[in-house]
Parts: C-alpha cells; sequence; structure tokens
C-alpha cells in the first residue's frame, strides 16, 4: 500500500513535469526572438520603425518611490526616440539580495540591457556578472556596485564638490553674508560627514564668500521631530542667524515647516537639498527662496542613450571615454571607474518648482 | 483536529483508500505547481526554459533546506520562527572567521557548529524550561538577528576566496542535464530527512508527540528528547543555508535571509504538513518548495512587481489552508449524512 500511495504521487509529479516539458517543445526559447510577444510585454509607445527594438529592464531599489518613479520617466521619455522598450520591475523590500529574482529574469528573457539602482554593492555582483556573460548590457544608475561587475555607471552629482556648492547656495540665499548653521542628519552619516567636510575645507580655503560665517552644525538623526526640535534651537540659540542649510530632504522640510510658523520668517533662509513634492508649499508661501537637488529624470535619460549607444557600437566604455548624450549634452566617463556624472545639481524656486514632479 | 494518521503517509498501512485520499495531502502544492506553470507559459515565452529553471532552483534550496527541517519541528507540534536569524547568525561567524584568515573549511564547519548551538538554545528554553516555541522563537528571531547586527554592523564580509563562491553554479551532468550542485545537495538531505521520518524511531516519536504529547509521553515516548532534537536540526540546517547562501552571494551582511522564515513555513504548510502537528511528510515539503518556486519565478518573469508577488504568496498559503479543510468538512458531513 505505501508503495501504491508514493506511486500516485509520483505519477501526479510526473504528469506535471510532463507538462513543462511538452509545453517547452511548443514554445520558442532558443535564441530566436519568439514568434509573438506576450501584449504587456509591447511598448506604451510603439517603437521606431526599422529593426527590433532592444529590450532593456530597469530595476529601482523599490517602486512607489516618487525619486524613482523619476528615473522612469527619463528613461521611457527617452525611450520611444531610440527605438527601446523599458521594462521597469522592483521588489517589495530593499533588501540586499531580493533584487537577485529580478535580474535573473531578465537574463532568461534575454534582454539587450539590464539598468539597475543597486541595494547592496556586493551581493548582486555574482548576478550581473552572470547577466554579463550571457551578452547583456549592464549599468548602473542612481548607486553602484564594484566597477568590474558593470560596464558603466551613472551618478546622480559630483558628490565630491557638493560641499563647495552648499556654501555657495548659502550665499546666494543670503545675498552673501551672515551667520548661517547646518541641519544634518546623523553624526555618523558617511555622505553627509563627507559633504560637510567639503563645505569645511572650502571655508578654510579663504575662497568661500567672505562675508558667511558658518556658526554651528546640528543633528536632527533624519527624524522630521527631532530635525524641527534643532532648528527651532538655532533660531533662538543664534538671534542673527541668516540661514539654516539642510542637506538632507527630512531635515529641510522639518526647518521650514518651523520656519513658515515663525516670527523669523523672511528674516531667516532656509536652504538645503530636498525634493520638490516636499518643498513646493514652502516655496509658495515664500518661507523657502531656493533649494537643490539633482534632476534624476536627468539620470534615466543618459541611461537609455548610454545602453543604445554601447547597442550599437557607438560608445565602448572605458575609462575616461567622452561622449555625447543627444539633447544633454558631452558626458565623461570618469576615471578606470567609469562613473559619469549626470549633471549640475537642479536649483529650484518658485520659477521652475512646478516643472519638478518627485 | 482529528488525527488519523493515514495522511501522515507511512505511519499506518491504509487499504482501500481512494487515489484521492492518497494523493489529498499534496493536492493544494500540485494544483499550485500546475496553475503557476501553466499562468507561467501563458503570460511569458521565456518562462518554459527548462534549463534556466533549473539553474534558478539553486536560490530556493536555502528555503528548502530550512523547510525540511521545519516540517520535522512542525510536526512535532512545534515552530520555529528563529531560523532566518540564525541563518544570519552563522553566516556572520562564518565572516568573520574567513576575514581573519581562517580557512573556508574550517569556517564552514563554524557555521554548522554556531547554527547548531543556536538551536540548541531554543531546545533549552522550550523543552528544558517548558516554554511555547512560538514565544521563545519569536523572542531568538530578534535575539539571533541582533546579534548578526552586532558582529557584523552595517558593513559586508567579502573576502571569500573565489573558489568558494558561486556553489550554485556548478552543475552536474554537464551541459546534457544542467542539474546545479545545490539542487542535488537538497534531495539528498531531502531522502535523509524522509528516511529519518519513516523508517526511524525518531520518526515515529515525532508523530506521536505531534498528535497527542501527553499521550505519547504516557506511552513511554521521549517526547522532550524529540522534540530538542528537531530544534537542533533546524539549526543545523540554518548553518547549512547559510554556506549555500554565502557561496551564492560571495558577501555576508547582517541582513542576510531576512524573511526566509516565513517563506520556509509557507511551504511546509502548502506541503501538507498540519501546523497544528502530528501529520507532515518529506515529501510535500519537497514538492511545495517547487510549486512556491513555480509561483515565484512565473510571476518574476512576467514583470509582475514584489509586492504584488508577495500579496500572491499570501493568498496561496490561506487558500492552501482553508480548501482542504473545507472539503473535509463537506465529505465528512455527506458521510455522516449516509450513515444516518
Amino acid at each position: 500500500m505505501r508503495r501504491v500511495r508514493r506511486s500516485a504521487v509520483l505519477v501526479a509529479t510526473a504528469a506535471s513535469m510532463a507538462v513543462v516539458l511538452a509545453a517547452c517543445g511548443g514554445t520558442s526559447t532558443s535564441d530566436e526572438a519568439p514568434a509573438e510577444a506576450p501584449a504587456e510585454e509591447a511598448p506604451a509607445e510603439a517603437p521606431a520603425a526599422g529593426g527590433e527594438a532592444l529590450r532593456v529592464t530597469y530595476i529601482p531599489k523599490n517602486l512607489g518611490n516618487p525619486y524613482f518613479d523619476a528615473i522612469v520617466k527619463g528613461f521611457q521619455e527617452a525611450a520611444p526616440g531610440l527605438n527601446m522598450t523599458v521594462e521597469v520591475v522592483a521588489p517589495a523590500q530593499a533588501g540586499a539580495t531580493d533584487q537577485i529574482p529580478f535580474i535573473d529574469a531578465a537574463i532568461q528573457q534575454q534582454v539587450d540591457a539590464i539598468a539597475i539602482s543597486p541595494n547592496d554593492a556586493d551581493a548582486l555582483c555574482p548576478s550581473l556578472k552572470r547577466a554579463a556573460d550571457a551578452g547583456i548590457i549592464v549599468i548602473t544608475v542612481n548607486g553602484d556596485t564594484a566597477a568590474d561587475c558593470r560596464q558603466a555607471s551613472i551618478t546622480p552629482v559630483d558628490f565630491s564638490q557638493l560641499g563647495k556648492y552648499l556654501v555657495d547656495l548659502t550665499a546666494q540665499v543670503t545675498g552673501g553674508k551672515g551667520e548661517w548653521a547646518f541641519l544634518s542628519a546623523t553624526s555618523t552619516a558617511p555622505d553627509q560627514n563627507s559633504w560637510l567636510a567639503g563645505a569645511d575645507e572650502y571655508i578654510a580655503s579663504g575662497q568661500s564668500p567672505a562675508g558667511l560665517t558658518l556658526v554651528d552644525t546640528v543633528y536632527g538623526d533624519d527624524a522630521p521631530d527631532k530635525s524641527a526640535t534643532e532648528a527651532q534651537a538655532l533660531l533662538t540659540k543664534y538671534p542673527n542667524l541668516a540661514a539654516i542649510n539642510a542637506p538632507t530632504t527630512v531635515g529641510i522640510a522639518a526647518a521650514a515647516q518651523v520656519l513658515s510658523q515663525s516670527p523669523k520668517k523672511g528674516q531667516v533662509q532656509v536652504t538645503g537639498l530636498g525634493t520638490p513634492n516636499q518643498m513646493r508649499e514652502f516655496i509658495k508661501d515664500g518661507t523657502v527662496q531656493k533649494f537643490a537637488l539633482w534632476d534624476p529624470a536627468l539620470q534615466g535619460t543618459i541611461a537609455a542613450n548610454l545602453i543604445a549607444g554601447i547597442k550599437a557600437g557607438t560608445i565602448a566604455p572605458a575609462a575616461d571615454l567622452e561622449f555625447e548624450v543627444p539633447g544633454v549634452g558631452q558626458r565623461v566617463m570618469a576615471g578606470a571607474d567609469r562613473v559619469i556624472i549626470a549633471g549640475p545639481p537642479q536649483e529650484f524656486d518658485a520659477s521652475n518648482i512646478d516643472n519638478f514632479d518627485f | 483536529m482529528s488525527h488519523t494518521h493515514a495522511a501522515a503517509g507511512d505511519l499506518v498501512e491504509v487499504g482501500g483508500l481512494p487515489w484521492r485520499a492518497r494523493i489529498g495531502p499534496y493536492l493544494p502544492s500540485l494544483v499550485v505547481l500546475v496553475a503557476a506553470v501553466v499562468y507561467g507559459s501563458v503570460s511569458s515565452p521565456y518562462f518554459l526554459n527548462f534549463s534556466a529553471l533549473l539553474v534558478n532552483t539553486g536560490r530556493y534550496v536555502e528555503i528548502g533546506l530550512l523547510a525540511l527541517a521545519l516540517t520535522v519541528v512542525i510536526i512535532n507540534g512545534d515552530i520555529d520562527l528563529s531560523v532566518a536569524s540564525n541563518l544570519a547568525v552563522s553566516a556572520a561567524t562564518m565572516g568573520l572567521l574567513v576575514e581573519s584568515g581562517v580557512g573556508i573549511e574550517v569556517a564552514a564547519f563554524a557555521a554548522l557548529a554556531v547554527g547548531l548551538g543556536l538551536g540548541a538554545i531554543n531546545a533549552l528554553f522550550i523543552v528544558g524550561l517548558g516554554l511555547p516555541s512560538l514565544v521563545v522563537t519569536l523572542a531568538t528571531l530578534a535575539l539571533y538577528r541582533g546579534l548578526a547586527q552586532i558582529l557584523l554592523g552595517d558593513r559586508a564580509v567579502t573576502g571569500y576566496p573565489e573558489a568558494f563562491i558561486g556553489v550554485d553554479q556548478i552543475s552536474l551532468l554537464g551541459d546534457w542535464a544542467r542539474v546545479p550542485l545545490p539542487l542535488v545537495l537538497f534531495l539528498v538531505v531531502a531522502l535523509l530527512f524522509s528516511v529519518l521520518l519513516t523508517r526511524t524511531n525518531f520518526g515515529l516519536a515525532c508523530y506521536l508527540t505531534g498528535s497527542n504529547q501527553q499521550a505519547a509521553r504516557f506511552s513511554g515516548i521521549k517526547t522532550d528528547h524529540t522534540r530538542a532534537v528537531a530544534f537542533m536540526l533546524c539549526g543545523l540546517m540554518a548553518g547549512a543555508a547559510a554556506i549555500m547562501l554565502t557561496s551564492r552571494l560571495g558577501s555576508t551582511l547582517s541582513n542576510v535571509g531576512l524573511g526566509l522564515e516565513l517563506l520556509a513555513i509557507t511551504v511546509v504548510v502548502l506541503g501538507g504538513t498540519d501546523i497544528f502537528g502530528g501529520r507532515g511528510t518529506i515529501i510535500g515539503t519537497v514538492i511545495a518548495l517547487f510549486a512556491v518556486m513555480a509561483v515565484r519565478e512565473s510571476l518574476v518573469i512576467s514583470n509582475v512587481n514584489g509586492q504584488v508577488q508577495d500579496a500572491v504568496v499570501g493568498v496561496i498559503l490561506i487558500l492552501a489552508i482553508i480548501v482542504p479543510l473545507t472539503v473535509a468538512h463537506l465529505r465528512e458531513r455527506s458521510s455522516q449524512r449516509r450513515l444516518r
């Protein structure tokens, strides 16, 4: 009996396997492109005539994030002109290994290129190298892996110059004179600290606007309540404060919120790095004159053009290679790591903020 | 819960059962498997690529190893939620040892030992102190994960020797059939577990313990011993999965394997193991692993996003529990009516 029962299970398993194999025979899985692409793979915009469309998979860190949606928008706006279809897939969590199944699926789908905003610098490497072995172009966007795991990387802005830029931005909104303070994230955040160090260097060099005095650096831990408390404390502690510069999206929104309800509104400027959607109301009500970030969509535009160029053979990724991005301009793959800086910081004020949605 | 051991597979000789009753426990996972394969082949021309599917099984073997040991724990009437956190500590230990210059073989052995040790700690609290396994392993789920974070912090260990990286890329039988090594290892371990459950006194003790712990104890079954061994097996498998995962990724982070316990438990329950204990089979777990894999792979190849995938797996798990219960309930009612 025992044997009978087990064989029944085996038969059932075998039957399902037979379904797999039978279907295998009937479906094209070879290198020739499948005769019919399923409807959902068809691009929203019909590809330009002539030649088969380039198939690109873009894997952001996660979905429903306006920042990455903006990168996708840049991709999709550039795609039709490049005869390219872009499929966007992402995991539910931003764990180190969560993007691996999506890379493997892209390999299985024999796409032409994978663009990825990696959740981890190391764990994705074996999968990305396998994609490269399968002849797939691999680039990273807004984040990077080890340089030998991708052909090139696109970074939103030149982070090494950001500290200097933040000082100059403060000078712009204060007219170049007065006391100002940094409201940073956590005291251990590596990127924030490198920007603050860059600002200190610039000030120490004596080339920064002479009228500005950096009086304090406080940390809001990227928590809205703590950031608001710290901003409030700055207003009390420094009666002559001219500006608070918060190079963190949480900090700048919290500081703007505090200032918008403070009698010092208009007297103290808030600036730094923020997203247009978070800061729109403060620009409109006059609390904030100008702030900055970068334009994520630009990374998508450059990525699409880069992929098309590599595929067409007009761009062969190499150290310090210069190439032209139509409608954007000249870009360079800096250094042996082939990192492309998408552009200068994007400044937002009342005149342009409604052009951005992220 | 009525625990007829017919469903346990090999405990009781049952004659004249209709075929439906024989494959009954496996039916939910088989249905899911076939449905996922059909969905995958209809929705994407790239799904039915047998060698690619075979290679992708490498990613599920870690879940499979955890699920095998969890099958035993759940048959005992217990649960172990800490397996994935245990995996992280085992992996972290291995990473730190390799970093400090210890050979990879020794480090891998240490991962197994740490896994086993953490399983033994679970057993100590649950069996030794008589605390509920749900609460204890919920606590060690957090405790072990925290330990991994303390050991590694935010950094990644990457200094693994080249020869160690990529066990999932090693395939047997060459080009004829690219069967990945992890899959073979998994099937061998599954066979061992199956023998353990169906051919040994330990296995019998598991089913009896899970059916009615008190009755089993009064009949002379060493229920404490049985349950403790199951938790230690779970720990050992967490250590083994840690080695596989580290080899596949070539790096270790403290959040490695986050959430794997939920997938592993899903596999066990979908495979027909009674979450209240006393019933379950290894072959059911193996089929369910392939079913869950088919679901995941068919969704990802059809460009379905992560959130939707998670939701689908959740719905399948609920259906896998509800539908057989409802069918059994209806059948019982109709047979009662017939008797009257």
